[in-house]
């Protein structure tokens, strides 16, 4: 007999509370926020688990959630969707190169989708497929982006 | 260009994290099996207004997959009796959510129009509640489907089948099955069985066709048959224990008592609805 998904889910999410959690922060930049976020989230993971089709994709798919659950906690906040669009910045809004010391400021310099980019590829270790799941958008589209973000980073390092 | 991350991946990965997520994270996982516990009240609940009227019109209910089309027991060769199984009400629903196909019957020509009507009623209530619940989780399905990565474009209805089947005409006696059927990523089917003493115009019970010591008839034979393949069937904790006070069945073609389970109910997914054939 096959493992049901709601055991599945629940033994991943006891495992991995601290992955779940950090994920949860890195959008809200709130401790009480994120907490929130994680208990919403382990709650409609449990309740739809139906929607998880491959059980080994368990950890991309509660990362969707998680992701999902932190834009429409900001929409329901009345604050700005800080994940929208790759969003062009104008040339006088970069960093002079100078000031760019540090990886770190150069990756807080970008939009906050592109961080995310680097979120999930660099930090979580996501393959571009779970990139493309997380994201809702289509792995080509994921590429394109990434390699852009990538671009700009190492033109300005 | 990875490399250059590491130092910034081992920041990320320290993130302070705060003392209650464990709570946190159970309070999560409570607040699920609160709920699912609470929805499998609700069907207790609703099967103990099913059990009272069932007290009250002596009546049974069960499980069937077959699917069945209108049919009436005056049809049946060497069937006198006047009493039909008709199709009441039949109807279409086509939207984003849910493809139904509806197919409710109906008894038709009893002697007391009382038991005719109180029978015709359970079922129009049973199938009407089930398509509204049906419906309802369709919708909070879609939605499911879309929080949790699903695209607009790749949702799938969810299918929703009612229909019946006349399993049995035998001299004063018929004996149906109403099924209603719903399939998303998972399925799930109920169906309610109906054996009718025509002559006396009541609904009959296991007991009423075996006698007092029906119970242990009915679990002993089910047990004979379960040690014989046990590996179709679940054991122990989840496996069978006894039959259930409205344990569904129904009277086959050849005048012989099936007694059926749910799916899942006591063998996996894969077993269907387990039937067994009851000697008398």
């Amino acid at each position: 007999m096959t493992i049901e998904n709601e055991v599945v889910i629940e033994e991943f999410i006891r495992n991995h509370q601290k992955d779940l959690y950090r994920f949860a922060y890195s959008y809200t930049k709130n401790s009480n926020d994120a907490l929130d976020i994680v208990q919403e989230s382990v709650y409609k993971a449990l309740k739809y688990s139906n929607a998880l089709k491959e059980q080994d994709k368990v950890k991309t798919w509660l990362f969707t959630i998680i992701r999902n659950t932190s834009m429409t906690f900001f929409k329901k906040r009345n604050k700005e969707v800080p994940l929208s669009v790759v969003k062009e910045k104008s040339k006088a809004e970069k960093i002079s190169k100078a000031e760019r010391i540090y990886l770190k400021d150069l990756v807080q310099s970008l939009d906050e989708a592109s961080q995310e980019l680097i979120k999930l590829r660099f930090y979580e270790d996501l393959q571009f497929n779970e990139m493309a799941k997380v994201l809702s958008v289509n792995i080509n589209t994921v590429k394109t982006r990434f390699y852009k973000v990538l671009e700009e980073v190492k033109e300005n390092y | 260009m990875k490399d250059n991350f590491e130092a910034l991946k081992k920041e990320y990965k320290n993130i302070p994290v705060p003392e209650n997520l464990n709570d946190v994270i159970n309070r999560g996982i409570n607040n699920y099996r609160k709920e699912k516990k609470r929805m499998k009240n609700k069907k207790i609940f609703k099967s103990i207004i099913a059990a009272s009227l069932l007290i009250l019109s002596s009546f049974t209910i069960g499980v069937n997959t077959s699917e069945s089309f209108a049919m009436t027991a005056e049809k049946i060769p060497g069937v006198s009796v006047l009493v039909k199984l008709v199709s009441f009400e039949s109807f279409k629903i086509e939207d984003e959510v849910v493809n139904a196909n509806v197919n409710i019957p109906a008894v038709e020509g009893f002697e007391s129009e009382t038991v005719e009507e109180q029978i015709n009623q359970e079922i129009q209530e049973k199938m009407n509640m089930h398509l509204e619940e049906g419906k309802l989780k369709a919708k909070e399905n879609k939605e499911a489907f879309i929080e949790t990565g699903g695209k607009e474009e790749d949702y799938r209805p969810m299918i929703i089948e009612i229909d019946y089947s006349l399993k049995s005409s035998i001299d004063n006696q018929i004996s149906f099955a109403v099924h209603y059927f719903e399939s998303m990523a998972s399925s799930y089917s109920k169906t309610y069985y109906y054996t009718i003493d025509l002559e006396e115009d009541k609904l009959l019970t296991l007991k009423d066709l075996l006698g007092k010591n029906y119970e242990d008839k009915i679990n002993q034979q089910i047990t004979e048959v379960l040690e014989e393949s046990p590996s179709e069937y679940f054991q122990g904790e989840m496996g069978f224990k006894g039959i259930s006070e409205n344990q569904n069945f129904y009277i086959n073609d050849a005048n012989q008592i099936v007694v059926v389970f749910d799916k899942y109910e006591i063998a996996p997914g894969s077993s269907g609805e387990p039937e067994f054939i009851i000697e008398e």
